[in-house]
Parts: C-alpha cells; structure tokens; sequence
C-alpha cells in the first residue's frame, strides 16, 4: 500500500483493534521478518511504514480493514508483469476472485493466485479447479497473481499493486537500490553518508548534504532509510542506529555512554556520550563504540564521489578487470583530470588481486592512450599489528594472497574468526600450548584490528583480552613463520 | 554429544508428501565453545534420503579444526546434544561453488573440490525450496528410523498446471 512515511502505530492505529500483528518481510535466511505488535511496542522492532513497501497483517477476525484519511492512495489501474506480481486486497469486503479483476481473463491472462498463511507458515493456492484452498479476495490479504503475460487491469475497487525495495550490498558496502525492478545508485562521501542517489543513466535524483554531526542541510531525505555515515535514521525517534548504542544528530552525542571506557591519553574520550571524538568530519563510528578513521588518504585528499557514467569522447575510461559488480551495479568510470582545486582524487586501499587477474593501473608505469590512473594508498611500513593469530601453512598462504584472513570457508560461509590481542609468541609449541591448538602452528599472522566493526567475545576487559570474536574481514599486516 | 554410526533423513515435499530428490543438505553439530561444525553437504536421492555417518563428522571436525587452528574447539563427544539439517540456500550454493573453485588449491586437501562433486552442487534442486533448519535431538538420531523433513516449495517454483 502506499503510505507516507509514518509511525507504524500511527498508520494502523484506526485498525489497531482488528490487527494482532504487522510484519514486514525483508528477505534473506536469517531472522527475514520484523514485526510490530499494538500494545507491546517495545518488543518491536518494526518502526515505521514507508512507501512501496509491503506489509502483511494478522487478522483477529474476518472483518473487513478500511484506513481512513490520506494514509493511502489508490491507483484506478494496475500493470502487472509476466509470472508473478503481488496485489494487496484492502477493499473492506470479500470478492470472488473471478469477479474482482475487470480487464483479466482467468486461463488466458492469469491462471493462479497464490497467498501465505501467516497461522500455518503454508502457502495456498487459487486455480479455479474445484479444489482451490481459497476462491477470494479477503480484506488486508497480500496475494499473488500469477500473469501468463504482462497486462494492465483497471480495478474497480479499492486493491493495488505494491513495491519491493531490494538493497544490494558488495563487501559490505550499499552500492544500489532496486525498487519495482528499477535501480538506484548510491553515492557516498567519505563519511560513508549517502551523498547521491543516481539512476540508472547517471542522472542525479537525489543529493543530500549534511550538518557536520549529522543533521540535515538539505530536504527530501525521508526517501532514503540510511543517511548520515550509512546509518539507518528512526523516524520515529529520531535517532540514528548504530548497532551499540543510538545516536541523536541535534545533539551531536550519542544517547547512552560508551561501554568500552575510556583513554586517560585522549581528553576528547573522556565523555563517553560524545561522538567520533568531537571530530565528525574526520571519524566515523560504525559499530557505536569504537571510533575509526574514516578514510586512510594523506593530508590534503578526498574522495571523489562519480556517478556512473560514459566518459564524453576524448577521455578515458577507468575500469579494472579484478571486480564484477554485483548484480545491478555498474563499473565506475571516471574521467582523465586533474581535479579543480579543493576536490581530491580517487583513491583506493592496496589490495592483492585474486587470481588470474591483473594489477590496478598505477603512477608507476606507462598506460595506454586514454586510460587514467587510479591512486592507491602505499603500503604502510610502519603499521604495526594490533592483533594477532596462530595459523598452518595453508591458512598462511591464503592470507599472504588475499591479504585478509579468510572467513569465508571451504565448507561454508560465514563463520567468526578468533585472534588475540595481547599476547605475542615466537615459537610454536608456545602458541600451541598457550590457545589450546589442535596441532603446532606454523606461522603468526598480525591484524589489523582497528578497521574491525564488530567486536565480542570472552576474556574482554576493556576490550582487551585473551580471545576476541569478530565476523568482520581483517586486514593482514604481516606474517611470520614460527621458530619450531 | 553421542552420535550414531549413521542417520538418514528423507526429504519430503509437505504438499505432495512424496520424497524429493536433488537437495542439498547440510548438518551442523553445535560445539560446546567456539564456532559450530558444518558436516559437508550431500544430495537426496531417489528416495529423498541422505545418511550422515559418525565418520562424516569427525573428518569434518578434524579438517576444519586442521585448517582454522584457532577457530575451533569442540570434539564432537563435546558438542551439544542436538543437531539442525538445512536446506541450503541458493546463494550458499552458490557461494561454496565459487569458494571451492577459486581456491581450489588452498581447499582441496580439507574439503570436496572435484569436479563431481561441485557438478552436482551446483545442480542441485534448492533454489526451488525454502532455505529453512530443521532440529533433531540426540535422541532422534538414535531412534533408528529415517527421520522425516518436511520442506515446501517457494511460490515461484510453482509451474502453470502444477497440481503439486
């Protein structure tokens, strides 16, 4: 249904008595529905209604759902593609399938409709075989249409198509959007803040500036769920998400105090309630309790946010042949420049191409006409790890290839990775003694673990410890073989 | 946790209530400390029916204990007194394919990465079914029947005529 942006209790308030649940179905295998309980909001973790998305209501009774007001808006026609296309039935009244859709012809434009039962986790089916596990439309029903070909219907009363939208990740980065099947980019600064949203032809549709702790400078941004940093904003209350704690942009401070403590060496830490250290323009704070850097660049450098686009004649085109985009998302191209002044170059973070492929062009040897060069940041002499883990040869090798520890396994992904902080031991029947290890290890592998989001485990006092847990890629800074 | 020598589970369509050949099903092992066991997949036969042995665990406990020294713990005499078998996921699939294939040489020594195999991963029927898990306890496994899943298709599995 098309709804305002909205607090679910506000929408469904006027049927609040004849609803026990709404649930919204978000995909995926793990926990794939979020629901909102009238009178038990606090257990709740579906928030608020926003347009074209679906919604799926438990009914106390058979009685019919009318929202009242301007919550909704009814089209006067339908297009509906070929296979399957989903049709929520709000009419306050049942109807025979047959009669409800003028315009279709059952057996020649659509020969099922199928719906889920939400009591029996089963789904029931529409055939017009004498058979069928339901013959009608019910009031708040989701149903689906099963079209032989694509076709519009003019409906005569009150039911109307819906919209999925479907974000699309890669590396944990959001890249796009697909709503009804058409695709949205997103564009970032370096804050990770949805900056751009562009079309599939690189138009710009939305652009979205910010304060610098996160308030908006610009309107229209109830479009977008995720906002400042990528973080999703509860209309609702207000606040941003940030996994440990919530996070109030008119205050610039986050609601709750820091549970991981804080640095006596830095004053700026000493409020647990502030974020990124006072410094929002310089660090970002993924996880809500442990502030980063938001970008590695030198002084002096920024990120250059492009749409995706045909470089006019003349100009090269940036491509790599390491990456295939994720299903929907582009290949970047940039143009040969030298940026204006206050606008920085693209720069990306070393990394060792998978096998079979190549190296990303760099300063360093001569490229063909037209092509342009994408500046990587140098490798760090002078990191030092921050953590460390105990490994075989093979382990070992696939780090020293990828240059992450690899937590996507032979058998299957994902699982957690386990290193430790603290301790550092050259020789392997040390290691091996010391962690309980099945057998000697071979080689140290030292992390990278400021760059890790999602810290838990055992043993942690004040985040440091003997085994910390994490499911975030780590970066490897160097490895080791063990003395025997 | 005690595990039999082998257990067999049939594979049926809650709909039809016949045996459905072609998934791919995994068996996790809950350890007792650090990550869980995934006990490499089979396919159902003409029967619907895979058999996990007692011997699929421990050489999958001892690979995954091999490769990932740090990452694992548990024997299996210390695992959890229950088991979950999943319908895996199209993407999982698809995902292992894709593993297995680009490091076949980091892999192969632990885990399955012939041709074969992979061949008939990648053919398996799951993307039709809904990725779900299902729980047995020990005492399930040692009631020495086949012991029953019931999985049900996805809605745009269903074919024009399709009376299943």
């Amino acid at each position: 249904m098309h709804v305002a942006d909205n607090k679910v209790e506000t929408v469904f308030a006027p049927i609040q008595d004849k609803i026990s649940n709404v649930w919204e179905y978000l995909g995926g295998t793990t926990d794939p529905w979020k629901h909102f309980r009238p009178g038990l909001e606090q257990y709740s973790d579906l928030k608020t209604v926003s347009a074209g998305h679906v919604y799926y209501l438990d009914l106390k009774s058979p009685a019919g759902l009318v929202l009242e007001g301007a919550a909704y808006t009814t089209p006067a026609s339908l297009d509906f593609s070929a296979g399957w296309n989903s049709l929520v039935w709000t009419y306050p009244a049942a109807k025979p399938i047959l009669d409800a859709l003028p315009g279709l012809t059952f057996g020649v434009d659509y020969d099922a409709v199928a719906r889920f039962n939400n009591q029996t986790k089963q789904w029931e089916y529409f055939r017009d075989s004498g058979s069928d596990d339901f013959s009608q439309f019910e009031p708040g029903q989701v149903y689906f249409i099963h079209m032989l070909i694509p076709k519009t219907a003019t409906v005569s009363a009150p039911a109307y198509s819906v919209t999925r939208t479907k974000y699309i990740y890669h590396n944990n980065q959001r890249l796009a959007k697909q709503e009804n099947g058409v695709k949205y980019f997103y564009l970032s600064d370096h804050l990770g803040s949805t900056a751009v949203v562009a079309d599939g032809s690189g138009a710009e549709v939305g652009r979205y500036e910010y304060q610098p702790y996160g308030l908006p400078l610009t309107s229209g941004m109830s479009r977008e769920r995720y906002k400042f940093t990528g973080k999703e904003l509860d209309d609702s209350t207000g606040l941003y998400d940030y996994s440990a704690r919530q996070y109030d942009s008119s205050l610039g401070r986050f609601i709750s105090p820091d549970t991981a403590g804080v640095d006596h060496a830095d004053p700026q830490s000493l409020n647990r309630y502030s974020y990124c250290l006072n410094n929002p323009l310089r660090y970002v704070d993924p996880s809500g309790n442990a502030p980063m850097s938001a970008t590695q660049l030198p002084l002096g450098y920024g990120i250059l946010g492009t749409p995706i686009y045909t470089p006019p004649a003349g100009l090269g085109q940036l491509t790599t042949p390491i990456w295939t985009p994720p299903d929907g998302a582009g290949i970047l191209a940039t143009p040969i420049y030298a940026p204006p002044d206050n606008q920085g170059i693209l720069a990306t973070p070393d990394y060792t191409p998978a096998d079979g492929a190549g190296n990303l062009a760099t300063p360093d040897f001569q490229l063909p006409a037209g092509y342009g060069v994408l500046m990587s940041k140098g490798q760090d002499d002078e990191a030092q790890p921050t953590g460390y883990r105990y490994v075989g040869s093979e382990e070992a090798a696939e780090a020293a290839k990828t240059g992450y520890v690899p937590n996507a396994y032979g058998n299957r992904a994902p699982k957690t990775v386990f290193y430790t902080p603290d301790e550092e031991l050259d020789f392997a029947s040390q290691a091996q003694n010391a962690y309980n290890l099945p057998k000697t290890p071979t080689h140290r592998i030292g992390l990278d673990t400021t760059k890790i989001t999602n810290i838990y485990g055992g043993n942690v006092v004040g985040r440091k410890g003997i085994e910390m847990t994490t499911k975030d890629r780590i970066p490897v800074v160097n490895i080791k073989k063990l003395e025997e | 946790m005690n595990f039999p020598d082998k257990v067999t589970f049939r594979v049926i369509d809650r709909k039809t209530k016949k045996p459905i050949r072609n998934i791919a099903l995994l068996l996790i092992l809950y350890a007792h400390r650090k990550n869980n066991y995934s006990i490499e997949a089979k396919i159902s036969n003409e029967n619907g029916e895979v058999t996990f042995t007692k011997n699929d665990c421990l050489e999958d406990i001892e690979n995954s204990r091999n490769f990932y020294l740090m990452d694992y713990a548990s024997t299996l005499e210390e695992c959890l007194p229950h088991i979950s078998l999943e319908v895996l996921s199209r993407e999982t699939i698809d995902f292992v394919l894709k593993i297995r294939k680009e490091r076949k040489n980091t892999y192969q020594n632990y885990w399955d990465c012939s041709d074969k195999f992979l061949h008939s991963l990648g053919k398996a029927d799951n993307a039709d079914y809904l990725s779900k898990l299902y729980d047995f306890s020990e005492s399930d496994l040692w009631r020495n029947e086949i012991l029953e899943v019931f999985v049900e298709k996805t809605p745009e599995a269903k074919e024009v005529g399709d009376k299943s």
